[in-house]
């Protein structure tokens, strides 16, 4: 078979033109038996290779990926409450009974050792005050951010879920 | 969950634990990926398990897929993966049992993997023919071939899937074609191991 005609059959088939041989190159081919074998060759070959055999995928497959799918951790729900309302919220009900209860739990006389230990003029009730005010903002603060954190924190996540 | 697109399926089982969208994903993809498979690993009775292991990898990988490809193009690439692994550990398997005396079961084990029966043998003769070529040729030419013809990739899909540079991948086919012509006309395949 002639080389060159060889070369444009083959260039034909790596395009996948090989069907729509024009006219001019089937005359060639066809005066050559041997490139006309080659030819119907290549067109068997580029019809084989567009219709590959059919898959047998086994009928339960599915069912044993899912199966066997691991357990993905979820973030959401409990976490999310826990995290973004009830552990803030704790903290502040802590502080507040620690201040209603704090004659009791001794807390005013760690109040007023540390009062006393920080006051540089003795008087003991204005470094008190102080002491509460500040704790029991910081408890008023973290409650209110446990409420507003936890609204938005649980409205977030519905509507990404 | 039919009617939504692969990127709505792999949204909703990567951010929740939503598998049914994953099962949906595995409907939609096990052909292809099976198809992959055999061409790569032949009959060697592993394709169900490594195809077990791909969509296992996928579905643990799924909350760190960005959606730059798409995700058939990165199915593909872990199949084609986890058959490159696994034809290392066929290989070597292999070697060993070679080493060893035959114990009962693995000369037919041995039997399955070198004389596959599978469907390119029930076709027609000479198409049968051709895919047995196929599955001659070395396994990155396979896997272009199964790519381009089988699933209808495009040259710059089949550089993604198999990250090769797009010259490499029209390299490879090119190569196909010509070893399949060569195997046309009475020649023969240049079994290779790449």
């Amino acid at each position: 078979m002639d080389e060159k005609l060889k070369g444009k059959l083959d260039r034909l088939f790596d395009e996948g033109l090989i069907a729509k041989a024009d006219d001019v190159l089937l005359r060639e081919v066809t005066a050559d038996p041997e490139a006309s074998t080659y030819l119907e060759q290549l067109k068997l070959l580029q019809t084989t290779l567009a219709d590959p055999p059919p898959v047998e995928v086994p009928g339960m497959f599915r069912a044993n990926v899912i199966s066997h799918l691991p357990r993905r951790r979820k973030l959401p729900a409990k976490a999310t409450i826990w995290h973004d309302l009830v552990m803030p919220l704790y903290i502040g009900v802590i502080l507040v009974i620690s201040f209603i209860f704090r004659d009791w739990l001794g807390i005013t006389a760690l109040m007023e050792w540390t009062a006393n230990a920080l006051s540089s003029s003795g008087n003991l009730g204005g470094g008190m005050e102080i002491a509460f005010m500040v704790i029991s903002s910081v408890g008023i603060l973290i409650a209110a951010w446990a409420i507003v954190a936890g609204f938005f924190g649980i409205r977030s996540r519905r509507i990404t879920r | 969950m039919k009617d939504l697109r692969d990127d709505e399926l792999v949204r909703r089982a990567a951010t929740g634990d939503d598998r049914k969208a994953f099962a949906e994903l595995v409907d939609r993809h096990k052909e292809g990926v099976f198809a992959l498979l055999y061409r790569l690993l032949g009959r060697s009775g592993e394709v169900e398990d490594v195809a077990q292991n791909v969509f296992i990898a996928a579905y643990r990988g799924l909350p760190a897929f960005k959606g730059k490809a798409k995700f058939s193009t990165w199915i593909y690439r872990i199949a084609y993966n986890q058959a490159v692994t696994a034809i290392r550990r066929i290989a070597s398997r292999r070697s060993r049992e070679l080493q060893e005396p035959e114990r009962d079961g693995e000369g037919q084990r041995q039997k399955e993997w070198s004389d596959p029966k599978g469907p390119a043998q029930e076709q027609g003769a000479l198409a049968g023919q051709v895919w047995t070529a196929v599955e001659k040729l070395p396994t990155s030419l396979r896997a272009v071939v199964e790519l381009h013809y089988g699933r209808g990739f495009n040259y710059p899909e089949i550089a993604e899937v198999l990250s090769l540079p797009l010259g490499t991948v029209k390299t490879h086919l090119h190569r196909a074609r010509a070893q399949l012509r060569k195997f046309l006309t009475g020649g023969d395949i240049e079994v290779g191991k790449a």
